[in-house]
């Protein structure tokens, strides 16, 4: 099994680059390939979301009694990420370049910053935390377990 | 660590990072006028007075302007170590950084004695303070991370520099106080290996990947890079027998070279392929950084004398060609991303129900794309001009001056116009 910064952080890594490709793709006016990478990160991106707010964020709020802290605001990020995601789906949608690449950039920032603060603050302490539960968080999150 | 700091909202307010930011452009273009005034002269040695005036303009009103203003963003939110009253302390901040600037300037410029003095109250209070508030707020937060550490450890060589400097312009100050000139290499090393150097390395292991999408550092890579420089500075301070001197610069000039490599690596593997003005200027910086290297390698081995100023080569390619380019790169992607997130602000703090739609221009929209490459070559343009009037002397200083001068109205321009964008939202939401 993996750790929790190991897996969550891959999957960050994961969405970056497929953000990248759909960047390029859009930057060269091949809408067919970009709308199927948008999909590809969007699918990515709001799965991650469900693995921390239903497996991850739970059992860290029941093992450390923080319950307003950290999670909290992660979980608030998520909600504009999620928002920008929308924008960005429009944008594409539209065959719209500048405001495809736009939003692109405005998401990607926004989600790096929050990135370094899960893997910096969150996961560690999750790892520290969850040493013992991270069986029931195989449960909850697919391919935790498996380590991809 | 107080984990509650980690939320956006203890983020600074959009104008206490800006007035810091918008100040650096002016602080460029001062420069720019003492190159015009003193041209020649002031290249031919790192004695003459116009020269010192245009290395602290750059040193204090360009890059410790800018590191200060990104600083006090990014403690509270990345490192969630919060600065107690950050409003408040970074308005005097940014009026005791920008007066203390402007009088050691003219204080060179004119050798008055009240000018030193002014300046010496002006800037020992608020980097004094900016560096203990840095370490301590790093240090009660507990944040154990390598970039955390490294800030820390910039931030006393800080206090080192701040030191030396005090002491140097108390001999100008004051009369009758004898100092030691020759304090002043201590100085300025520990001001640009310690303070700037550091500062960058330690920022840059987290700001690279995040920004500009490249794979990591090596592990550890800048931390101990940071504590192989910091040994190096301490022990070419306090240590000197026959030969050290010359070792320890050449490690330092050795770890200078690894670090641009190994950034330079990283910034030809990003992951998103766009064209990404901050990542030119990352690669400009790392460029002079080499060159800095190098040319430091080639004076303590022994290459033939040339008929210029070392130090005057070195402080050019550290300071206006290293330092000022990563600062110059980080004012594009810092500005545009505080527009956009101080115009979320109120969702993103939950002020307004769930749902409301709250428009927030793209980043792109902020400042677009073609002035920000154009200021980039202007830099760049600069740069190499103000190369070839040290090789070359002549009229090339004048062509110099005025690409700087250019390069930074435009700089100036772009990040006003970002700031336009911000008020006029904001204007709209209250007058619907």
């Amino acid at each position: 099994m993996p750790t929790i910064s190991e897996f969550f952080s891959a999957q960050h890594r994961s969405c970056d680059a497929l953000l990248g490709k759909m960047e390029a793709a859009v930057d060269r006016d091949d809408w067919q390939q970009a709308e199927i990478l948008f999909d590809q990160v969007r699918a990515e991106t709001l799965q991650h979301f469900e693995n921390e707010e239903q497996g991850l964020f739970p059992l860290f709020e029941q093992a450390t009694g923080m319950h307003q802290g950290p999670t909290q605001v992660m979980r608030s990020e998520h909600a504009e990420l999620r928002e920008l995601l929308q924008s960005l789906g429009a944008a594409m949608q539209a065959h719209d370049q500048n405001a495809a690449l736009g939003t692109a950039e405005t998401f990607f920032l926004f989600l790096q910053q929050h990135n370094v603060k899960e893997e910096q603050v969150l996961y560690p302490m999750a790892d520290q935390a969850l040493q013992d539960s991270l069986s029931a968080l195989s449960e909850k999150v697919p391919g935790f377990a498996a380590g991809s | 660590m107080n984990l509650s700091a980690l939320s956006l909202e203890n983020a600074p307010r959009f104008w206490t990072p800006l007035r810091f930011f918008i100040s650096v452009p002016v602080f460029g273009m001062l420069a720019a006028l003492i190159l015009f005034m003193d041209g020649n002269q002031l290249l031919q040695s790192r004695w003459h007075p116009a020269t010192l005036a245009l290395t602290h303009i750059f040193t204090l009103g360009y890059i410790a302007m800018g590191m200060l203003g990104a600083l006090l963003q990014m403690l509270p939110v990345v490192m969630g170590a919060s600065l107690p009253r950050v409003e408040r302390s970074a308005f005097l901040m940014h009026l005791l950084l920008a007066a203390g600037a402007l009088s050691l300037v003219a204080g060179f410029l004119t050798d008055l004695r009240l000018l030193f003095a002014a300046a010496l109250l002006l800037l020992v209070p608020v980097l004094m303070v900016f560096a203990v508030a840095v370490v301590l707020a790093i240090w009660r937060a507990g944040t154990a991370g390598a970039t955390a550490r490294a800030v820390q450890i910039a931030a006393v060589a800080l206090l080192v520099t701040l030191g030396l400097g005090a002491w140097l312009v108390s001999g100008y100050a004051f009369e009758g106080l004898q100092v030691q000139r020759s304090l002043t290499d201590y100085h300025a090393a520990w001001g640009i290996i310690g303070w700037i150097l550091m500062l960058i390395i330690g920022v840059s292991a987290q700001v690279i990947p995040m920004f500009l999408t490249t794979p990591t550092y090596p592990h550890g890579f800048n931390l101990w890079l940071v504590y192989l420089l910091m040994l190096m500075l301490s022990a070419g301070s306090l240590l000197s027998f026959a030969g050290f001197a010359r070792t320890v610069t050449v490690l330092v000039a050795v770890l200078m070279i690894s670090y641009a490599v190994v950034s330079l690596y990283l910034l030809a593997r990003r992951r998103r392929k766009r064209f990404d003005v901050t990542d030119r200027f990352w690669r400009l910086g790392m460029l002079c950084l080499i060159g800095a290297g190098g040319a430091l390698l080639y004076d303590v081995l022994g290459g033939t004398q040339m008929d210029l100023d070392p130090t005057v080569l070195y402080g050019l390619l550290l300071l206006a060609g290293f330092a000022v380019s990563l600062i110059n790169g980080m004012l594009y992607k810092i500005v545009p991303f505080l527009v956009w997130l101080n115009l979320r602000m109120p969702v993103l703090k939950g002020q307004v129900p769930a749902g409301t739609r709250l428009y927030a221009p793209n980043i792109h929209e902020v400042i677009s794309a073609r002035p920000m490459q154009l200021q980039f070559w202007l830099h760049t343009g600069s740069l190499l001009l103000l190369l070839a009037a040290l090789f070359a002397r002549g009229l090339w200083v004048y062509a110099a001056a005025a690409l700087l001068l250019l390069s930074n109205l435009l700089l100036l321009i772009n990040l006003l116009r970002a700031a336009r964008v911000y008020s006029r939202c904001c204007k709209a939401r209250n007058h619907p």
